[in-house]
């Protein structure tokens, strides 16, 4: 076992709901890793033609 | 008038202005308790170092099992008294060993806690400590596996929960130390304490949480009193053996029964308004639970703006204030009824 932490920045699916982003993180960060401790650390808007990206701090369990 | 169970989360490591260092959200959820009448928080919250504050009403839950009880997978079962194992890195030196044996040996005498067995960790644990690109606080552990054996040890020794000690780097004179004494920055050991306990509760199923063992540090004169509760002791170890000594059971929710608490009986979210990114605060948005979002500044801005969210989170400006929709949404006043002005109703069209 082994403990990473890891910053993934991630675009905002358009028709993906602020009330759905807590599986589909999971989701997304199962791919690194099994999540232990994670939070979505800032939504940055200005890429506006690419939709919001958000930025994902998480310690992972590989 | 039946509680309404309301959930407070002040993130961990994130420097909030109330609740980012000793304890000091503590009379915040003290209040919050008593507008609910039932509170569930974490040892975040409730962790003075050698301060605690014992309130029935409130449920001591650490961070990953308040992440599993907002998703609905966990349920919280009370109870009367659990039985504390103690885990200590095997990096302590035998005098701070001494001094936490102490402390536990304090709480069983003067508090009648139930403590034991004692184990120590095969090898040195190996914090680090670090900070993402947010400047929150985070870490790792070199050998997680020894602290899962150790708790493995203990668990199969009849402890129910458990309060584990890690050596942490002793960082006397760094300017990050320097700022968080003088009420500035985030608490830099809080991200990693997050990460030992989140790893054992995640691996054991049962209620633990963490204190870090660390030299004593020098007189400060310009101490800020929110960081003063971690300066009146050797150790920080009696708000955990405290906030674990009535913690409630942590249950699979397919086998909760009709006494315990479940997601579903969630009444409101108190979190601070830039924290919502939150695996809890995710959840609870999820699964429609009432969000109060409160201005308590820290180093994030992930605010209900951010997420596109609109009326469904509720905007206070102070935990007195939120404390006052807490209990207007427990006694059925409608919130709309105490502010002004109060727009005529218009049929719909």
């Amino acid at each position: 076992m082994r403990l990473t932490s890891k910053t993934l920045s991630l675009s905002w699916p358009k028709d993906l709901k602020a009330s759905d982003l807590r599986r589909w993180v999971k989701d997304q960060l199962s791919i690194h890793g099994a999540p232990l401790r994670w939070a979505i650390t800032s939504v940055n808007h200005s890429a506006q033609d690419h939709g919001p990206v958000l930025e994902i701090e998480a310690v992972l369990i590989e | 008038m039946s509680p309404l169970p309301t959930l407070m989360v002040v993130p961990t490591g994130i420097g909030c202005v109330i609740g980012g260092y000793a304890g000091d959200a503590l009379p915040s959820a003290r209040l919050l308790a008593a507008a609910s009448g039932c509170l569930i928080t974490h040892p975040n919250v409730m962790n003075g170092a050698s301060l605690y504050w014992k309130d029935p009403r409130i449920h001591y839950v650490e961070g990953y099992g308040i992440d599993r009880f907002a998703a609905g997978d966990w349920a919280l079962r009370p109870v009367r008294q659990q039985r504390i194992g103690l885990l200590l890195d095997a990096g302590i030196e035998p005098e701070l060993r001494q001094r936490h044996l102490q402390v536990a040996d304090g709480c069983r005498a003067t508090l009648g806690l139930e403590i034991g067995p004692v184990v120590v960790s095969d090898v040195p644990l190996g914090v680090h400590l670090g900070l993402g690109q947010s400047g929150a606080s985070w870490g790792t552990l070199e050998r997680p596996d020894a602290l899962l054996r150790a708790g493995e040890r203990l668990k199969a020794k009849g402890a129910t929960a458990i309060a584990v000690v890690a050596r942490f780097p002793d960082d006397q004179g760094s300017e990050a130390l320097q700022a968080y004494r003088h009420g500035r920055g985030v608490d830099a050991l809080a991200g990693a304490e997050a990460v030992i306990s989140h790893l054992l509760v995640r691996h054991l199923e049962i209620p633990c949480a963490h204190a870090p063992a660390l030299s004593a540090l020098p007189l400060d004169p310009q101490l800020d009193p929110r960081a003063a509760g971690e300066e009146l002791g050797y150790t920080f170890l009696a708000c955990v053996l405290v906030g674990l000594s009535q913690a409630p059971e942590l249950v699979r929710r397919s086998a909760a029964n009709i006494r315990d608490l479940v997601a579903d009986d969630l009444g409101v979210l108190v979190v601070p308004e830039g924290s919502l990114g939150g695996e809890a605060a995710l959840a609870c948005l999820e699964r429609k639970v009432p969000v109060i979002c409160v201005t308590n500044p820290s180093l994030l801005q992930v605010t209900s703006t951010v997420l596109g969210l609109g009326s469904e989170v509720l905007q206070a400006s102070s935990y007195a204030e939120a404390a006052g929709m807490v209990l207007a949404l427990r006694e059925g006043v409608s919130l709309s009824a105490l502010m002004r002005p109060l727009p005529a109703l218009k049929e719909m069209e």
